[in-house]
């Protein structure tokens, strides 16, 4: 080995040193960086976390000031009042139902039963018609009818005074 | 040299612990405190406005008590269960429309939920980072009466409408109006089409009172005075019925001899 190889070999050597101290550096670095990242969140938290305790003291102390005999009348009453808002139209109008009938009941036609059920929302119709003509007519004049969702017939037969005894079935469509 | 060459894997490993098991736990620590803040300043806002206006308000109730939209409210939903009350209604509409009432039959429809979910609100144990809850709309406990009546056809009809809006919270279930057909002494069918006989369904609710745990976080607390327009509609819609009055003489030695 001369002198020119010795010396570059040295300066390899020097050259993989600082690189091992810049690479040992940079992990230092970063490590560093991320504690104290995290004690900064640290801080931050328990910085939170007394806002929260501050804010909770200062409810409860001012909820000990106040009276839940008050608080529970007041919001009784309130509910009350809420109820009266919402209940208002939960029920069917009987007038309207029986007022759609009357104003579409076809001559030569006579009920002899009408029920109306709130939670199935059907009316059952029971009668007598002169003809089966009759019963058709009175069907199509009930499907026009803008409360009347879909009508079925259940029976159809003549009875001893050979009139029509008819059974019709009505789901409503929309709230009467 | 091998421990150089294994300090970058290690510092890396070390790194990414750090930020796994340390950095992240606390970010989503971080994230939970400030919605529990945030939760607690507007409860802070809630409460400011129920110290401020419950006084105020508890004396608007108390004098509304004994005005007609007081007695709206309580007629509307009582506390107890008082059957008493629909059956003068009943009685009251029958009374006016020609028609007989018959059988009267009730039915225990406590537990069910017509009208809404109930709840009180979580309750608070003082825990810091408990968010309290706004108590829902409580749901009223309910009987059905149901009651077998007579009488023509426009007197059923009068009857099934006034009883409909009885100043009380009700549905009409159901109803039916049937012809009463009845055979002579030649056995001939005769229809009496002026006296039709029916069954009436409706549901009425009460509300008995109850502890609101956290009730001042409620939005009427925000206010000093109720919203009185769903009362003052309603009391325009629905007929008053003149209260019962009280029997002249009460009391006998043997209750078992007229």
């Amino acid at each position: 080995m001369n002198l020119a190889q010795a010396s570059q070999q040295q300066q390899r050597k020097s050259s993989e040193g600082r690189h091992i101290g810049k690479g040992l550096f940079f992990l230092f670095s970063v490590l560093a960086g991320m504690l104290a990242i995290w004690g900064g969140l640290t801080y931050y938290e328990s910085r939170l976390s007394g806002e929260i305790d501050d804010v909770s003291a200062r409810i409860a102390e001012e909820r000990q000031g106040m009276s839940q005999d008050k608080i529970d009348a007041v919001a009784d009453f309130q509910f009350r009042m809420d109820g009266i808002a919402v209940g208002q139209s939960a029920s069917a109008d009987p007038e309207k139902l029986l007022s759609s009938v009357e104003s579409s009941v076809l001559p030569g036609i006579l009920l002899s039963k009408y029920t109306f059920n709130s939670t199935s929302r059907k009316i059952e119709m029971t009668g007598e018609a002169e003809s089966f003509r009759t019963v058709v007519q009175q069907m199509t004049v009930l499907k026009k009818l803008p409360e009347v969702g879909t009508l079925s017939v259940l029976s159809l037969k003549r009875d001893g005074k050979g009139l029509i005894e008819f059974s019709f079935v009505i789901t409503l469509g929309q709230p009467v | 040299m091998a421990l150089k060459n294994l300090s970058f894997p290690i510092f890396m490993s070390v790194a990414v612990l750090i930020g796994v098991f340390s950095i992240k736990p606390t970010v989503e620590s971080i994230l939970d405190k400030r919605a529990v803040l945030a939760a607690k300043a507007d409860e802070g806002v809630k409460v400011d406005g129920t110290v401020q206006n419950l006084d105020a308000l508890y004396s608007s109730r108390a004098s509304l008590l004994d005005t007609a939209e007081g007695k709206a409210v309580y007629g509307y939903l009582p506390v107890s269960i008082s059957q008493d009350q629909v059956v003068d209604i009943f009685n009251y509409y029958a009374a006016q429309t020609g028609v007989t009432v018959n059988n009267i039959a009730f039915t225990d429809q406590s537990g069910k939920t017509s009208l809404g979910a109930s709840s009180d609100g979580a309750s608070s144990d003082g825990s810091t980072t408990e968010v309290v809850t706004i108590p829902e709309t409580p749901t009223p406990a309910s009987f059905t009466m149901t009651a077998d009546i007579q009488g023509p056809y426009e007197g059923i009809r009068a009857f099934l409408a006034g009883i409909s809006h009885p100043g009380r919270s009700s549905v009409l279930t159901s109803f039916s109006i049937v012809r009463q057909d009845t055979t002579d002494a030649s056995g001939q069918i005769v229809t009496d089409v002026g006296r039709l006989s029916g069954t009436v369904s409706a549901e009425f609710f009460y509300l008995p009172q109850k502890k609101y745990r956290n009730g001042y976080m409620l939005s009427v607390f925000s206010g000093r005075e109720f919203n009185l327009d769903a009362v003052k509609g309603f009391i325009a819609k629905e007929t008053a019925i003149p209260p019962l009055a009280d029997p002249q003489t009460v009391g006998r030695s043997n209750p078992f001899v007229l």
